[in-house]
């Protein structure tokens, strides 16, 4: 069996400890679907353009699973890098704040000290009608 | 557990569903396609013959409503959750707004104290267990309020879990009797605030005060419950009472302070829970029990005549008095929660694992803020029916409406008349005459001297 399913054995042995679930599950073969690529453009707002992005991807998803090799039985995952750190707690005092003229020159387009956006989220175009996503 | 039974409530319309006490631990299943038996007054016969169900129906004609709330409270603090800008309700836009809170690169979060000791209050008054280690996470979305992407909060593990709240509803219509109920707390949570959003339709552009962006909430998500609006509108009302009397935080609908999302899903007894639909824009009590309840009749009317429920997000327009689909709400949102790089845990102490030679600014003791906590409502209503002798229902009343509790209790010092004497002419009286007024207790001339 390869390292690969061996770790997935693994996982699904010690009866769901995973504490985040995505909606991205990739395929065994390690090829990203069109429906994934979809599915991550939307959320992340990146553009894999072409064929040759995809094929980075997949090259950068197959140097990180070179991590599962490494044999984890019966260590515990830690929660994150900073587990042994003490957690800094500030005084509630006012401190920062009262630039907003400073905060407004960043903006391209500004009204009055708001910020001006575009109406509500812009929705990306569907599958059949995408030909190139245009950056703005 | 029992599905608690749907009860119509002040629609003022003839239905014929018989109110169950949804204390009752047995579920009734009525035998398969016993469409004969189905009672006529069970539908809504009342109005249109529309909504008589043309096909049998398995499990019987009664529904039941399930409803979970979502509550969001700010917490008042004088600066924000992850910096050190000031929170305040009015102040020109963009000008309480630090490096951080706009997001700019190489700025990072830094917890206040204040906010962490507000929602081990917080917990403690609902019963909840304080997880002594809880975790941040980075919840991604997009929207133009939301500077950095995503909202630091704790999904994973929050600051406290499993607890509890109790609370009055009145029973029949003339107010006169009381039952209490309780609501499990499934978690209370620290997350952050977004900004103010604008939106120009006639320019078609939104405009963004990033003033709120960074404020500290408390998200309090309790468990499904309850089953129709005068239950929610109750629940809401003890949770501002309880967080107005630890003070951590106003609780203000009105001012945005306390927001609420109901879910609600509606089922025959019996069956697996209907799909359920997300209520929002809940800005004052009444709104909120009015939105669920015809929220709950919409689903009933749309299953009975054969329609689906989809699940969606709605709004409750106060004007139509019913609940319309949201715009702008893309299907199921993915937010790729990760943990929050740049917080280590949040670590509580309690008495006896407190470290020592610690400095007392940097560690929190669950145990100190315990019994530091101030008279819940709960307690200052039993200290009145203790005291005076009064009923239950009088002593929810007088911490329902603002300032006048401590009207009563002034007269109460000043007065040597009997309790039950007072009583009776600050509700009956007093309050009759504020009522058709239309005041409230500061507004009143009447002084507590007699």
């Amino acid at each position: 069996m390869s390292a690969r399913a061996l770790w997935l054995a693994f996982r699904s042995g010690l009866g769901g400890r995973q504490a985040f679930s995505t909606k991205v599950n990739l395929q065994g073969s390690g090829r990203i679907t069109v429906e994934v690529i979809e599915h991550l453009e939307r959320l992340a707002l990146v553009d894999f353009g072409s064929r040759e992005a995809v094929a980075r991807l997949e090259k950068a998803i197959a140097f990180a699973d070179r991590l599962r090799e490494v044999d984890t039985d019966g260590v515990e995952p830690m929660e994150s890098v900073l587990e042994d750190r003490c957690l800094y707690l500030r005084s509630d005092n006012v401190a920062e704040g009262n630039c907003a003229e400073e905060l407004l020159q960043n903006s391209r387009q500004v009204v009055e000290e708001y910020f001006v956006a575009p109406p509500g989220n812009i929705s990306l175009p569907k599958l059949g009608e995408q030909e190139s996503f245009q950056h703005s | 557990m029992a599905a608690p039974m749907l009860r119509r409530v002040g629609l003022g319309r003839l239905w014929g569903f018989a109110w169950v006490d949804g204390g009752s631990g047995h579920r009734r299943g009525s035998p398969n396609g016993s469409t004969s038996s189905r009672r006529r007054e069970q539908s809504s016969v009342a109005q249109q013959p529309l909504h008589t169900a043309q096909k049998p129906r398995k499990g019987g004609h009664k529904w039941a409503a399930v409803v979970g709330l979502e509550i969001h409270a700010q917490i008042s603090s004088n600066s924000k959750l992850f910096s050190g800008s000031q929170v305040s309700f009015m102040a020109p836009p963009n000008s309480l707004v630090s490096f951080f809170d706009a997001s700019l690169p190489g700025t990072l979060p830094v917890l206040n104290r204040r906010c962490v000791e507000a929602a081990v209050m917080t917990g403690l008054a609902l019963n909840c267990h304080i997880n002594k280690k809880s975790l941040f996470d980075r919840k991604h979305y997009f929207y133009s309020d939301l500077p950095a992407g995503y909202q630091i909060t704790q999904q994973r593990l929050p600051i406290a879990a499993n607890g509890s709240l109790t609370y009055g509803v009145f029973m029949g219509n003339k107010q006169s009797r009381m039952a209490t109920k309780t609501v499990r707390i499934r978690q209370i949570q620290l997350e952050q605030d977004s900004g103010k959003s604008l939106h120009d339709d006639l320019r078609s552009q939104t405009l963004i005060d990033l003033n709120r962006a960074g404020v500290g909430l408390l998200e309090v998500v309790l468990e499904p419950d309850l089953c129709c609006g005068e239950e929610a509108a109750a629940v809401i009302k003890e949770l501002q009472l309880i967080l107005q009397a630890l003070g951590t935080s106003q609780a203000n609908m009105a001012e945005g302070q306390l927001r609420v999302d109901a879910n609600i899903s509606v089922h025959h007894p019996g069956e697996p829970l209907g799909v359920r639909t997300e209520v929002k824009n809940l800005n004052s009590i009444r709104f909120l029990a009015k939105a669920i309840d015809h929220e709950i009749q919409r689903q009933i009317n749309e299953l009975e005549s054969g329609g689906e429920i989809l699940n969606e997000t709605r709004s409750f327009d106060c004007k139509l008095g019913c609940t319309v689909p949201m715009r702008d709400k893309e299907g199921k949102q993915d937010y790729r929660f990760m943990p929050e790089p740049n917080l280590p845990p949040l670590v509580l102490y309690d008495s006896a694992s407190l470290p020592a030679g610690t400095e007392s600014q940097q560690v929190i003791n669950i145990d100190q803020i315990r019994d530091a906590l101030p008279e819940l409502p709960s307690a200052t209503r039993e200290r009145l029916v203790r005291r005076y002798g009064m009923l239950p229902e009088h002593s929810f009343t007088l911490l329902n409406e603002v300032g006048l509790l401590q009207f009563f209790q002034n007269v109460m010092k000043e007065t040597r008349a009997e309790p039950k004497k007072v009583t009776s002419w600050v509700l009956n009286t007093l309050l009759g005459y504020l009522k058709h007024h239309n005041l409230a207790v500061s507004e009143s001339s009447e002084k507590p001297h007699l």
